[in-house]
Formats: C-alpha cells, sequence, structure tokens
C-alpha cells in the first residue's frame, strides 16, 4: 500500500513553515524535515514517505480533488488524525494446513490400542489390571531396593535433583514437555546467505519435496521490501526439517550458497 | 496487514459501499450521518448531515454521482455524492430499511419495514421524474401476507429485485409482468436475512443469515449453489472479485450473549467458493462484524463492526500466495 503524505501536523507548519525542508532522493523517498517551537523548546521533526506514482482512471482522478464537505469541510487536506487511525499489525490466520495435520495425526492414536497397563503392559487400564494386588507391591518393593541401594553404595552427598527417584520422575517430565514444545517450533530451519531477489514462494518451492512445511518466514527489508539474506522454514515434522537440513545445506542457489541448520 | 481505522460514527455501522473503481468507501451507521472516505489512505472526503434517525442502507451509483441513504426518519434521500446537498427527500411512511441503485442508476428502489399501522412496501422510483409523481413500481409484500423485507439488491439489469425476508425467505420479484407475486420464492435459511451481496458480473448473489449459514444462489432463478456453515449469526458476507473466495463477517448480538454456549469475537472468514471450506481468518474487531465489503479490485477489504470502526485492510502478500491444495 502506497504511504500517502501526511499533514495532521499543519499547525506545527503554521508556526515554522519557513523551516521546513523537503528532500527527494533517487530512490523515490521524500524526506521532510519540520522545525516546531513548543514550550520553548525547539523540537525537529522527521518524516520520511515513499513516493509512488500510480496510473487512475480519469473519473478518480478528478474525484481526487473533491472539496471536503459536510463535518470534514474544515479538515486539512490529508489525514485527520481525529477520523482515522493506522492501527497495529493484524495477521491473517490460515487454516486449512494446522486442521490437515490435527485431523490426519490425532485419530491414529486413539484407534489401537491406546490403553497399557503400567503394571503388566496388558491391554487394559492399571487400575483394572488382575494381578494389580501383587505386581504393585513387587514393583514398590523393588523401587525402594534400588533406592537404598543407591544411596548406600557412595556415602557422598547427593543432591536432591540427583536422587535416584527424583531424577527419574525429572527426567520424565522432561520428557513429557520437550514433546508439547516440539509440536509447535522446534522443526524450524533458519535458511541463510539467501540471494535478495528469493521470495517466500521460491522457498515454498525449494522446500517443498522434502515434506510438508507448515510455515515461512523471509526477513524482509522495512522499505525496500527485499529479503534480508534469510528466512525460517517450519516443517511439520522432524524428519522432514532433518532432511531439508541434508538436502539444501550448501546448496548453490543463485550463484549463492545456502546454509541450512537448526533455527535457535 | 496494517488496516486503517476510521472513526467517523458515533454509533454501530450498520452499511459500508465501495464505489465501481473503490476509490471511495461509503458508511452509514445508527447515528444520523453518512460519511464518505478514500479508501487508499483513510482520510475522510465528508459527511451526508440531513437525516433524523438512525441510517439503515446506502447505495452509490455507477458514476459515483448520486448517493443514496435509507433512514429510520422515514425518509430515503438521494444526494449530490460530490457535495454532499440533498437532491431529492423521498418521504415514506416507515422506516426505510433497504435500497439500491439499478444498474443505470436511473431507477432507485427502496424497501420499507412493516408496522402494525403501515405495511412494507418495495418501493421504484425513476431519478428522472419529480419528487412528487408517482412511484414506478409500487409492491405492497405485507398485504400479500410476506413477511417484512431486511435486505434487498437489483436483480439482472433493471428488471427484477432480489428481497430477503425477517423468517429466511428470498424472493424475486420481475417488473415485467403483470401480476405482482414473485416470480420464484425459496425459504433457504430459518431465520432472518441479514445481508444479500452480488458477486462483480451480477451472475450469483451471497445471503447472510442469523441462522449461522450463508448461501450462495444464481441471480436468475435464486437457485441455491452453494452453504457456508458458521457457528454464529452472520451479518455480512461478500465475493472476492479476483479470487474463489468468499468472505463472512458476523457474530452473536450482546443482547443474545446468554442463549449461546459460545462467546467471544467473531472473524472476519474466508470461505473457498466452492469448496465451501474455511481457509482463514482476521480477528480485530471488537464485537460483531454488521457488513463487510470487498474493494472492487480484490485487494482489500474492509469490515465494519458493531464497535462503531470501519476497518479497511490491505491484504498481504501470503493472501494472494495461499491457495488450497486439490490432490
Amino acid at each position: 500500500m502506497p504511504i500517502v503524505e501526511q499533514s495532521g501536523l499543519n499547525w506545527a507548519r503554521e508556526i515554522d513553515e519557513k523551516e521546513t525542508e523537503i528532500e527527494v532522493n533517487e530512490e523515490g523517498y521524500k524526506k521532510v524535515i519540520e522545525y516546531k517551537t513548543e514550550n520553548e523548546k525547539k523540537y525537529k521533526i522527521t518524516n520520511v514517505f515513499r513516493v509512488e506514482k500510480v496510473r487512475l482512471p480519469k473519473s478518480v482522478a478528478q474525484r481526487k480533488e473533491w472539496k471536503k464537505f459536510g463535518d470534514s469541510e474544515s479538515d486539512a487536506p490529508g489525514l485527520n488524525p481525529a477520523t482515522t487511525i493506522i492501527t497495529d499489525e493484524v495477521l491473517m490466520q490460515f487454516l486449512t494446513k494446522k486442521e490437515e495435520v490435527e485431523k490426519t495425526e490425532t485419530p491414529a492414536p486413539a484407534s489401537v490400542s491406546a490403553i497399557k497397563c503400567r503394571l503388566c503392559k496388558g491391554d487394559h487400564w492399571s487400575a483394572k489390571c488382575p494381578h494389580k494386588d501383587i505386581l504393585e507391591a513387587k514393583l514398590a518393593a523393588e523401587a525402594n531396593q534400588k533406592e537404598t541401594a543407591a544411596s548406600a553404595s557412595t556415602g557422598a552427598y547427593v543432591p536432591p535433583s540427583r536422587r535416584p527417584g527424583a531424577n527419574a520422575l525429572t527426567t520424565a517430565g522432561k520428557k513429557v514437555d520437550f514433546g508439547k514444545t516440539l509440536n509447535k517450533d522446534d522443526f524450524s530451519v533458519r535458511v541463510s546467505n539467501l540471494p535478495e531477489e528469493a521470495t517466500e514462494t521460491d522457498l515454498q518451492e525449494l522446500f517443498k519435496p522434502f515434506g510438508k512445511v507448515t510455515r515461512v518466514f523471509l526477513a524482509k527489508d522495512k522499505t525496500k521490501q527485499v529479503s534480508r539474506g534469510f528466512a525460517f522454514v517450519t516443517f511439520s515434522n522432524k524428519d522432514e526439517a532433518q532432511r531439508a537440513i541434508w538436502g539444501v545445506n550448501d546448496y548453490g542457489y543463485n550463484h549463492l550458497i545456502l546454509k541450512v541448520e537448526w533455527s535457535k | 496487514m496494517k488496516p486503517i481505522l476510521l472513526q467517523g460514527h458515533e454509533r454501530s455501522i450498520t452499511q459500508i459501499k465501495y464505489n465501481r473503481e473503490g476509490d471511495l468507501l461509503f458508511s452509514s451507521a445508527k447515528d444520523k450521518k453518512p460519511n464518505v472516505w478514500f479508501s487508499i489512505n483513510g482520510e475522510r472526503l465528508g459527511t451526508y448531515n440531513g437525516h433524523n434517525g438512525a441510517v439503515w442502507c446506502i447505495d452509490i451509483d455507477w458514476e459515483t454521482i448520486n448517493f443514496m441513504s435509507g433512514s429510520a426518519d422515514n425518509t430515503c434521500k438521494i444526494w449530490d455524492a460530490r457535495t454532499g446537498q440533498v437532491k431529492t427527500n423521498y418521504e415514506t411512511k416507515n422506516p426505510v430499511r433497504s435500497c439500491g441503485f439499478s444498474y443505470s442508476g436511473n431507477l432507485a428502489m427502496y424497501t420499507t419495514d412493516s408496522t402494525l399501522k403501515e405495511n412494507c412496501y418495495i418501493i421504484v422510483r425513476d431519478l428522472r421524474l419529480s419528487e412528487q409523481d408517482s412511484p414506478v413500481h409500487l409492491i405492497d409484500v405485507t398485504g400479500m401476507k410476506f413477511p417484512k423485507i431486511t435486505s434487498s439488491i437489483w436483480g439482472s439489469l433493471e428488471d427484477t429485485v432480489i428481497t430477503g425476508h425477517e423468517t429466511g425467505e428470498i424472493m424475486l420479484w420481475d417488473f415485467r409482468k403483470t401480476s405482482s407475486e414473485p416470480n420464484y420464492k425459496i425459504r433457504p435459511h430459518t431465520k432472518q436475512v441479514m445481508d444479500l451481496q452480488k458477486d462483480k458480473d451480477s451472475t450469483c448473489f451471497i445471503s447472510a443469515s442469523k441462522d449461522f449459514n450463508s448461501k450462495l444462489f444464481d441471480l436468475e432463478n435464486i437457485k441455491e449453489l452453494k452453504c457456508f456453515k458458521t457457528e454464529k449469526p452472520v451479518n455480512s458476507a461478500a465475493i472476492s472479485p479476483i479470487r474463489d473466495h468468499v468472505l463472512l463477517g458476523g457474530g452473536q448480538e450482546a443482547v443474545d450473549a446468554a442463549l449461546y454456549s459460545k462467546s467471544g469475537k467473531f472473524e472476519a472468514r474466508f470461505f473457498h467458493l466452492i469448496f465451501e471450506q474455511e481457509f482463514a481468518k482476521v480477528r480485530d474487531h471488537f464485537g460483531p462484524i454488521n457488513y463487510v465489503a470487498f474493494h472492487p479490485d480484490g485487494k482489500s477489504y474492509s469490515s465494519a463492526g458493531e464497535d462503531g470502526f470501519v476497518r479497511v485492510h490491505y491484504l498481504d502478500q501470503s493472501y494472494f500466495d495461499f491457495d488450497i491444495k486439490y490432490n
């Protein structure tokens, strides 16, 4: 969207109209420097605009010259901050890809023997295990024995986090957490040394053979809208991401050698 | 994308419409002044001051010369779009609920609400005649025991009008016929039809209803083609002029909050026109969305909400890159 010149600061202009400087550089950027004095302090306001030439139908061009009327009659040309506000970034959320992943992955574990007894490894709940009484007692005794043996054998101080019982708990806990976070972010790879003219669609094409690309983020220059040379590509699972790293790392792309690694 | 927030109204928005080229965006609200904005940067061009009640409907003609608004103050006004002066003032006996210019811009159609005393009418006026002349067409809808009209559009050319009704009926009226019975009458929705919008080439139109559905119809014979299902009341639906996409906006009113278990805001939802599948959403309005409109070039859209704001969205590149996989 072209940035249209704002002149919401027209009151400032009235005070120091002479001191406004306008520079236009070759890339089509217009720099407007204004000076204003407020509370005996002098402020310098620099606004940079991108100047864009657009071909318009004649009728539209004519309408641009229309005078403001009604409640806007007294508004100066340009935006009136009282009626028009540029808001924060809002993202369009695409649904299909995510939903597809959920749909295909969720029913799988539910279908085949998701239930597993902790005691006898049978196909039923632990609470309903027929050998419950015997096995539970046995397991508890074993665990106790191990613990006492471990602590007794060294005799040295063992921090609580290193003690056998605690250790088992924490690792298990960690594993679970790790699995959860993995679902989202950890299948992304960082691609660097990209050519300036690379686009998101190029990256999609490049990584498509390795698996399902769920997200592509290409870092772009704010004003020029060209690639800054790196991007993040997210895959739906780890194997695909790993394959992409093996496949595309050191790959020659448009006279540049791409570097692909796990994103951190 | 960074939406442009247009803050010109004091109450909830009722309708927004782009003109043919899309450089101007018109908006009306339950306050008394319709607004017009430059869609490119959100600059307000002016307000049309003169109504004395909520403005329910607006329309702009093909050449952006005349602007029409129908209001709860029992008038339908034709304005000079450029200066904001009233050209013609049609008095009615009831609030004007929906209105529209014909393709040529010479005929103005508007419908009135039904009340205990007065009937719901479809009225068509010729702008080339004077204010006092009788309407070109006048159909007494209540007299035929039909529920009141809540939305309407012109059908093909200048011969037909399509109306959406309070209890979910959609009817097509042909003015060439001598009898005033509707040509086609269907009941695709179970609740009020909130909005009807045509596609770019006037071959089909889309309806939005409080029964959570939005449906696509053939413009000639109002045959149902597609159905887009949501879980919230749909207040407005628009068809993209460049892609096979449909945009829905809606949400439950604060009054109905206790009736449904799910609460929260309604996003602007994008559906695929052919697969009837939702593929994207944009959530930014606070409260339900009352009206959505696509820019005629298909690269931006605007939504207007119960919160009284109009938001102009210039779609990101990711939207244009996106495509549903066919296999």
